[in-house]
C-alpha cells in the first residue's frame, strides 16, 4: 500500500509533466500558425512579379516581344526560375488578344495550386506598343 | 474519505485545463492572424505595382524621347502616356488604380520636353514628366508622386591641326551621358562646316571617322577635313545616337594646335 501511495505521486508529476508539454506545444504551433498565414502563393506572386519586373528594367523585355523572340522570352524566364517552378508565360496585346502563338512553357501543369501575375509592359522603340504579359508559376509537387 | 476521488482527479483536470489554455492560445493566434489580413493599410508604403506603372511610364517616356529626337512631333509623348494610362486602369483587377501623367511645362522644358543642341559642344535631349498614382482597394489604399525625367547628353571637345594647305587633321573626344551617367551610344555621324561658317550651312558629312570606344562612355573620334581655304575655321557637328536611340547633337569649333 506504501508502495502504492509513492507511485501516485509519480504519477500527478507525470500528469503535471504532461500539462507543461502540452502548453509548450502550443506555443511552438503558434509560430507556425502566423506563418502558414502568409503562405506559399504570395511568394509566388511576389516572384513572378520580381522576375518580370527585372527584365523590363532595361527594356528587354518589350523588345523580345517586338521581336517575337518566343524561344529567347522562354530561355530568359527559365533562368531566372528554380527548377521546382513550373512556369506559362502569354503575351497579350491592348485588346486581350494572345500574340504569341508559340506556348512559351516549361511544360504542363503539375500542380493545382498556381499564381497568374499580369505585368503592362510598354515598349522604348519609336514604334511604341503596350503589352500585357501574363505569368502563371506553380510548385513542382 | 470523501475527498480522495477528488484528489485522484485532480491530474485530469489539470490536463482539461491545459487543453482549454492550449484552445485559447491557438484561437487568439488564429484570430490576431485573420484581423492582420483583413486590416487596411494606412501606413506609408508604396504599393508594389506602383514600381511596375513607374517603369512603363519611363519606357513610355524614352519611346517618345526617340521619337521627338529623331524628327517626330511633341504631341506622342501625351499621345503614348494616355495609351498606357488606359491600358493600365482597364487591367487592375485587385484595385481601382488612377494615373496622373503631366509633361512638365516650365522653362526650359515645353510640352514635357527640352532639346538643346547647342554650338559650345553640349547637346542635350530631355523629357520631364510628372506622375502621380492613387490605389484603392478593398484591403489598402496608396498613393504616390514621381517625377520621370530622361536625358541623353553628350560633350564634344575638338583641336585641329593643319597637314597642307586646306587638308586638317582633327581630333574630337565625345562624352555620352544618360541621366547624368556614363553612356554607351550606339552610333555616331560626324559632319564639318565646308567654309567654316553657318551662313550658309554647307556640312560635309566625315565617312568612316576613326572611333575609339574606351567603353566608358568616353570615345575618341580622329578624320581628316578639307575646307574651302586653308584659313577656315574647323566648326564640327556630332549626331549620337544612344542605346535608345535618342538622338542628340553638339556643335563645335575646334581649337587649332
Amino acid at each position: 500500500m506504501r508502495l502504492l501511495e509513492d507511485k501516485k505521486g509519480q504519477i500527478r508529476i507525470i500528469e503535471a509533466f504532461f500539462a507543461a508539454v502540452l502548453l509548450l506545444s502550443s506555443l511552438t504551433l503558434i509560430p507556425m500558425v502566423q506563418e502558414r498565414s502568409g503562405d506559399s502563393t504570395g511568394n509566388l506572386s511576389s516572384t513572378a512579379h520580381n522576375i518580370l519586373m527585372s527584365l523590363d528594367s532595361d527594356g528587354q523585355l518589350a523588345g523580345l516581344i517586338d521581336n517575337e523572340s518566343w524561344i529567347n522570352l522562354k530561355s530568359c524566364v527559365q533562368s531566372s526560375l528554380s527548377p521546382m517552378l513550373w512556369f506559362n508565360l502569354t503575351v497579350f496585346d491592348e485588346t486581350r488578344t494572345p500574340i504569341n502563338d508559340v506556348p512559351i512553357t516549361s511544360g504542363s501543369a503539375v500542380n493545382d495550386r498556381m499564381v497568374a501575375v499580369d505585368y503592362v509592359c510598354a515598349s522604348t522603340s519609336g514604334d511604341y506598343t503596350v503589352y500585357i504579359v501574363r505569368l502563371q508559376l506553380a510548385e513542382v509537387d | 474519505m470523501k475527498t480522495r476521488p477528488c484528489r485522484r482527479n485532480s491530474g485530469q483536470v489539470l490536463i482539461i485545463a491545459a487543453l482549454v489554455v492550449t484552445l485559447l492560445l491557438l484561437s487568439t493566434a488564429l484570430y490576431v492572424s485573420e484581423v492582420e489580413k483583413n486590416a487596411t493599410v494606412y501606413e506609408q508604403r508604396v504599393n508594389p505595382d506602383f514600381s511596375e506603372y513607374k517603369l512603363g511610364v519611363t519606357h513610355t517616356v524614352i519611346s517618345a524621347l526617340a521619337n521627338v529626337s529623331n524628327g517626330g512631333s511633341a504631341g506622342v509623348l501625351a499621345t503614348n502616356l494616355d495609351q498606357f494610362k488606359a491600358v493600365v486602369e482597364a487591367n487592375s483587377f485587385n484595385a481601382m488604380v488612377e494615373m496622373d501623367c503631366t509633361p512638365f511645362n516650365a522653362a526650359p522644358y515645353q510640352d514635357g520636353f527640352w532639346i538643346s543642341w547647342g554650338t559650345n559642344g553640349r547637346g542635350i535631349s530631355s523629357a520631364y514628366v510628372n506622375l502621380v498614382l492613387n490605389s484603392s482597394g478593398t484591403s489598402a489604399s496608396y498613393y504616390s508622386e514621381y517625377t520621370v525625367n530622361v536625358t541623353s547628353e553628350i560633350e564634344v571637345a575638338g583641336y585641329y591641326t593643319v597637314l597642307t594647305g586646306k587638308l586638317k587633321q582633327v581630333n574630337l573626344t565625345c562624352n555620352v551621358l544618360n541621366e547624368g551617367n556614363s553612356a554607351l551610344a550606339q552610333n555616331f555621324t560626324v559632319y564639318y562646316e565646308q567654309d567654316g561658317s553657318l551662313s550658309p550651312e554647307e556640312w560635309v558629312q566625315v565617312t568612316s571617322p576613326s572611333i575609339t570606344d574606351y567603353g566608358n562612355g568616353t570615345y575618341t573620334m580622329s578624320f581628316t577635313a578639307e575646307t574651302t581655304n586653308p584659313e577656315d575655321q574647323m566648326l564640327v557637328s556630332v549626331h549620337s545616337s544612344d542605346l535608345r536611340y535618342i538622338l542628340t547633337q553638339a556643335n563645335v569649333t575646334c581649337t587649332q594646335v
